[in-house]
C-alpha cells in the first residue's frame, strides 16, 4: 500500500500540492487524472524521491519514503517510469533490465568484479530479465540497444524494467503519451496483467479511454488538491468533474474555487454520487 | 579466445629481437597500456572524466621510491612494496572520492585535475621526504622471488604479465554487475538511481579499483626507471592517459591498448623534428578526435564481442 | 597593521580581477556548450604576445597611451577571431558526437596554440614592456600603482560591457536562450551557430586583454604561463558556479583574495610549515571546500535532477 499523507510541496511561494491525502491499495489499478499543472507530476517526483516533500508523509507498506535518497526508495519496492523515456540508451535492452536487478550491497558487487562469488546471480537476473520480456512480448529484442528501438517499443522497455525488480508499487506516467491506437490497447493489455495481490499500481494519464478502461479507482486533482476520488463509473457519471476535464467553460473555474479556496472536497463513491466533504 | 592468448606471446616473441631501445619504447606501451585500462574504469565505464590519474600513479612511484632506494635506507622487497603502493593508492581515491563524486562530473574533472596539481606540488615540496626537484635516485630494482629484473626485457616480461591481469581483470569487472550498474551511471545518473543503483557507491568502487591500478603502474614505472621526480608527475602526464583512453576507444579494452601504442610511439617518431613534436602532436590529436570521435576502436567491439565472434565463426 | 590589510587588499583586487575576466570566458563557453575550453588558457598567452607583436607594429612603445590602447584593441580583435576559428574548427564538428570528444579537442587545441607561441615568441621568458601607466600614489598609506588602477579601470569597463551586451542586446537574448536550451532555441528560430561564435569571439578577447594586463603587471610572459593561471580562473568560474556572469567575477575577485591573503599569512599561522611555494594549490584547497558545502558554486543555481539539461555527465 502506497499512502500520501497530508503531503504539501510548495515551490518558492507557489504551492503546487495542498495537503493531498492519497491511499492506493495493491491488487488494484488507481489513476490520478487531472488537468495539466494539477501536480500529478509531482506527486510522481515526491514519491520517487526526485523533489522533497514540503511537509507530510509518503508510506510504502510503512516505510517512511519522504526523507530517504532516491535509491533507497527504489530498494524500498517503488519503481517508476517517466513521462520523456529515459532508458540506458547505450545498454542493450536485456541490461536496461539488469540494471534493476543488479546486487544492493557494495561488497557483494565488489566480490562479484573481482570474481570471488559465484556468479548463479548474474545469471538469475538474467533469466528474470528474460522472462519479464517474454511477458510484454519483446523477448526478440533482448540485445538490441535500447537508443535504437522505436518509440513504442521503448515504451514497453521502460515497464520492464520498472517491473523486473518485482516492486511493490509502481508509478506509471503518462505511459500512452504519444502511441498510437494499436499500441496503446497493447499497453492496456499489459497493465492489466500487471494487477496483483501485492502490488500498488498508480497510473497518471490524460487518455480517459484508458483510464476509464483500466482503472478500478480514480482521484481527480487540480491545482494541487483532490478534487474526487471514486470508482471509474461515479467519475464518469459525476457531470461537474467531467466538465472540468474535458475544460467546458465556466466549469473549470467553479472547480478550482472549490478545490482551493474552500477547501472543501468532492468526494465521488459508487452509488453515492456527489458529496461536498468536510473541510 | 585464442587472438587473445596469443597477442601477448606475439609481444613477448617480438621482444626478443629488439634493441635495448625500441624495447625500452614497448615497455612503456605497456605501461601506458595498464595505466590506460585503469583509468578507463573511471572514464569510459562510469562517464567521469578523472584529470588527475597522475596522482595515483604518482603516489605509487614514490611508495617504492621511498621504500626501496638509499633515500631511507630501506630496501622493502618489491612485491611488498607493490601491496602497500596499490594499498595508499585506493585510499588515496577512497579519500578524495568520498567528497568529490557526488558532484557534477564537471566538477569531479577539475577538482581531480587539482588533486593532481596538489600531489605535485607537495612532492616538489616536501624537501626532506622526497628531495624535491632533484628527485630520488639509485632506487632498487625489482626483485620477484630471487628473479632479478634488470634488462628492459626483463620489465617486458613482467609488464606483459600485468597487462594481461590487468586486460582480465578490468573485462571481468565490464561484464559484472557493477558493470553493469557503472554503464547505467554512465548512461543516465539518475535512472540509474531510480533503479536503485547506489551512485556514489558504485562510482567511489571504481574510483578506487582504477586508482589501485595507477598505484601499481607506479610502482612499476619507478623500478624500472631507477628514478621518480616531479617531472614525471605534471598535468600532462594525466592528460597522456586520458588520450590513451579517448583516443584508442572509451570503454574498450582493445582500443585502451591501441591507443597506448599510437600515443607513446607517435611522439618518439615525432622526435626527430625536434621543436615541432609537440605542435605536430597537438595537431595530430586534434585530426584524430575529429575524424573518430569515439575513439579508433567503438565500445561495443570490446573482448565480449571478439570471444562471441569467434565462437559464431 | 591596517595599511598591510588595505595593501593586500589592493593587490588581491588586482590579480582577482584579471582572474576574473578570464573566468569570463570559461564560464560563457561552459554555459552555452558545457563545455570546458581548454583552450582558453591559451588565448589569454596569445594575447599577451600579440600585443608586443601589435605594439611593434604601431611601431610605439608599449607604455604610450594610444599605443597600448590601439594593440589593447587589435589584440581583442586577434584573439577573438581565433577563438571563433578554434570554435569552428575543433568544437563545432564535434557538437552532438559525446561531451568528452569536445573537451579533449579542446585540449589538443591548447598544446597546438601554445606551441605556436612557443615557436614564434621563444622558449626562454619574454621580458615585458608594460602597456600601462607607470607610476605610484599612496592611500591611508598603502601603495598603489597606476597600473593597478589600470587593470581594475579596464576590467570594470569590459565586465560592464559583456553584461550590457548579454543584458540589453538582441544577440545578448539569443545567447541566454542558446544557454538556456540550444533546441528550444533551434524551435523558435534562432540559429545557435551566431550566439555561439560570438561567445567565442568575446570570451578569448577577454582573456586576451587579461594577458596583456597579467603580462603588463609582473613584466614577464612566458609561452607556458597559461595553464596554471587558467585553472585557476577556472576554478574561480566554478567558485562563482559555472555559467554564471557575476559568478565568474565574484569567484574570480574572491580567487584573489583568497590567494593573496594565504600567501601572506599561511607561512605565519603555521611557523613556516606551509610556505608561499604552495600558492597556486590553495585556490584548489578552497575549491574543494566551498564545493562540498555548496556543490553549485556561490551563484550557481542548484539544479535539480529531474531539469538537468543533459542527462550525461560525460
Amino acid at each position: 500500500m502506497l499512502v500520501f499523507d497530508h503531503v504539501t510541496k510548495r515551490f518558492g511561494a507557489n504551492t503546487a500540492i495542498d495537503d493531498v491525502s492519497l491511499t492506493i491499495r495493491p491488487g488494484v489499478i488507481t489513476a490520478v487524472i487531472g488537468p495539466n499543472g494539477a501536480g500529478k507530476s509531482t506527486l510522481v517526483n515526491m514519491a520517487a524521491g526526485s523533489f522533497r516533500t514540503t511537509s507530510g508523509r509518503i508510506l510504502l507498506d510503512d516505510v517512511a519514503l519522504q526523507d530517504l535518497p532516491k535509491y533507497k526508495i527504489a530498494r524500498a519496492g517503488l519503481s517508476r517510469t517517466y513521462q520523456n523515456i529515459r532508458l540506458f540508451d547505450g545498454l542493450t535492452v536485456l541490461q536496461n533490465l539488469e540494471v534493476a536487478l543488479v546486487p544492493r550491497s557494495l561488497p557483494r558487487l565488489i566480490m562479484q568484479a573481482f570474481g570471488l562469488s559465484p556468479g548463479s546471480s548474474e545469471a538469475e537476473a538474467r533469466s528474470d530479465c528474460e522472462t519479464v520480456l517474454q511477458r510484454l512480448g519483446i523477448a526478440h529484442l533482448g540485445e538490441r540497444h535500447a537508443g535504437s528501438l522505436a518509440y513504442g517499443q521503448q515504451k514497453l522497455v521502460e515497464l520492464a524494467r520498472a517491473i523486473v525488480a518485482r516492486p511493490r508499487a509502481i508509478l506509471l506516467d503518462e505511459p500512452a503519451a504519444g502511441l498510437n491506437h494499436g499500441e496503446t490497447d497493447e499497453l492496456k493489455a499489459h497493465i492489466q496483467a500487471l494487477r496483483s495481490p501485492d502490488l500498488a499500481i498508480v497510473l497518471i494519464e490524460h487518455d480517459m479511454k484508458l483510464i476509464m478502461s483500466v482503472s478500478d479507482e480514480i482521484y481527480v486533482m487540480a491545482r494541487g488538491a483532490v478534487l474526487a476520488h471514486g470508482t471509474p463509473e461515479a467519475i464518469r457519471g459525476n457531470r461537474q468533474v467531467q466538465e472540468a476535464y474535458l475544460g467546458q467553460p465556466g466549469a473549470m473555474g467553479t472547480i478550482e474555487a472549490a478545490a482551493r479556496g474552500r477547501r472543501n472536497r468532492i468526494r465521488v463513491r459508487a452509488g453515492e454520487g456527489l458529496a461536498w466533504g468536510q473541510p | 579466445m585464442i587472438p587473445m592468448a596469443l597477442m601477448p606471446i606475439a609481444v613477448i616473441v617480438f621482444g626478443q629481437f629488439l634493441p635495448a631501445y625500441p624495447l625500452r619504447i614497448l615497455d612503456l606501451v605497456l605501461l601506458y597500456a595498464m595505466l590506460g585500462l585503469g583509468l578507463n574504469i573511471v572514464v569510459g565505464y562510469a562517464g567521469l572524466l578523472d584529470l588527475g590519474y597522475v596522482a595515483f600513479y604518482a603516489i605509487g612511484a614514490y611508495t617504492y621510491a621511498l621504500l626501496a632506494s638509499p633515500q631511507f635506507d630501506l630496501h622493502l622487497p618489491f612485491l611488498l612494496v607493490l601491496l602497500i603502493g596499490a594499498g595508499l593508492a585506493a585510499l588515496a581515491g577512497v579519500l578524495l572520492g568520498i567528497p568529490v563524486l557526488r558532484l557534477r562530473g564537471d566538477y569531479l574533472a577539475i577538482v581531480t585535475l587539482g588533486f593532481g596539481e596538489i600531489i605535485r606540488v607537495l612532492m616538489n615540496n616536501l624537501d626532506g621526504l622526497t628531495n624535491g626537484p632533484q628527485g630520488i635516485a639509485r632506487i632498487d630494482e625489482a626483485v620477484i622471488f630471487g628473479w632479478h629484473l634488470s634488462t628492459p626485457l626483463d620489465y617486458l616480461y613482467l609488464l606483459v604479465v600485468l597487462v594481461v591481469l590487468t586486460f582480465l581483470f578490468v573485462w571481468r569487472l565490464q561484464e559484472s554487475s557493477l558493470g553493469i550498474a557503472l554503464a547505467a551511471v554512465r548512461e543516465d545518473q539518475d535512472a540509474a538511481r531510480g533503479c536503485g543503483i547506489d551512485t556514489t557507491g558504485v562510482k567511489l568502487v571504481a574510483f578506487a579499483t582504477s586508482a589501485t591500478i595507477g598505484g601499481i603502474g607506479g610502482v612499476v614505472f619507478a623500478s624500472m626507471q631507477q628514478f621518480v621526480s616531479p617531472e614525471s608527475f605534471t598535468f600532462w602526464e594525466s592528460l597522456s592517459i586520458v588520450l590513451v583512453v579517448v583516443v584508442g576507444g572509451l570503454g574498450n579494452p582493445f582500443g585502451v591498448i591501441l591507443g597506448a601504442a599510437l600515443l607513446v610511439v607517435m611522439p618518439e617518431l615525432l622526435r626527430a623534428y625536434a621543436d615541432y613534436r609537440q605542435l605536430l602532436y597537438g595537431i595530430a590529436l586534434v585530426l584524430i578526435i575529429l575524424a573518430r570521435p569515439m575513439g579508433l576502436i567503438r565500445r561495443e567491439y570490446g573482448p565480449s564481442w571478439l570471444v562471441r565472434r569467434m565462437t559464431r565463426a | 597593521m591596517a595599511t598591510l590589510l588595505l595593501q593586500q587588499a589592493i593587490n588581491a583586487l588586482t590579480v582577482g580581477a584579471i582572474y576574473a575576466l578570464i573566468a569570463l570566458g570559461y564560464t560563457m563557453v561552459y554555459g552555452v556548450l558545457r563545455l570546458i575550453n581548454f583552450a582558453h588558457s591559451e588565448m589569454f598567452t596569445a594575447g599577451a604576445f600579440v600585443a608586443v607583436f601589435a605594439a611593434s607594429l604601431l611601431g610605439g612603445v608599449a607604455g604610450h597611451p594610444g599605443v597600448a590602447l590601439a594593440a589593447g584593441f587589435a589584440t581583442f580583435l586577434a584573439i577573438g577571431f581565433l577563438g571563433v576559428a578554434v570554435e569552428t574548427v575543433a568544437y563545432r564538428p564535434l557538437r552532438g558526437t559525446s561531451r568528452l570528444a569536445p573537451m579533449l579537442s579542446a585540449l589538443g587545441m591548447a598544446v597546438v596554440i601554445q606551441n605556436v607561441v612557443m615557436l614564434v615568441g621563444g622558449r626562454r621568458p619574454l621580458i615585458y614592456p608594460s602597456f600601462l601607466p607607470r607610476g605610484v600614489f599612496q592611500i591611508a598609506g598603502a601603495v598603489v600603482t597606476y597600473k593597478q588602477i589600470t587593470i581594475l579601470a579596464v576590467a570594470l569597463v569590459l565586465m560592464v560591457g559583456l553584461e550590457l551586451l548579454v543584458s540589453r542586446t538582441s544577440l545578448g537574448v539569443k545567447i541566454r536562450a542558446v544557454a538556456e536550451s540550444a533546441e528550444t532555441a533551434s524551435l523558435v528560430g534562432i540559429n545557435p551557430n551566431l550566439p555561439i561564435a560570438l561567445i567565442f569571439f568575446v570570451g578569448p578577447g577577454l582573456g586576451a586583454v587579461a594577458g596583456i594586463l597579467y603580462a603588463s603587471y609582473y613584466g614577464v610572459a612566458t609561452f607556458s604561463m597559461g595553464f596554471i593561471i587558467g585553472m585557476k580562473a577556472f576554478t574561480a568560474a566554478i567558485l562563482g558556479g559555472i555559467g554564471s556572469i557575476p559568478g565568474a567575477v565574484l569567484g574570480g575577485l574572491l580567487l584573489g583574495f583568497i590567494e593573496t591573503f594565504a600567501t601572506a599569512w599561511m607561512p605565519a599561522l603555521t611557523h613556516g610549515l606551509i610556505g608561499t611555494e604552495y600558492r597556486d594549490i590553495f585556490a584548489f584547497s578552497v575549491l574543494v571546500i566551498i564545493l562540498l558545502f555548496r556543490p553549485a558554486g556561490l551563484l550557481g543555481e542548484h539544479v535539480s535532477e529531474e531539469t538537468m539539461v543533459y542527462k550525461r555527465d560525460f
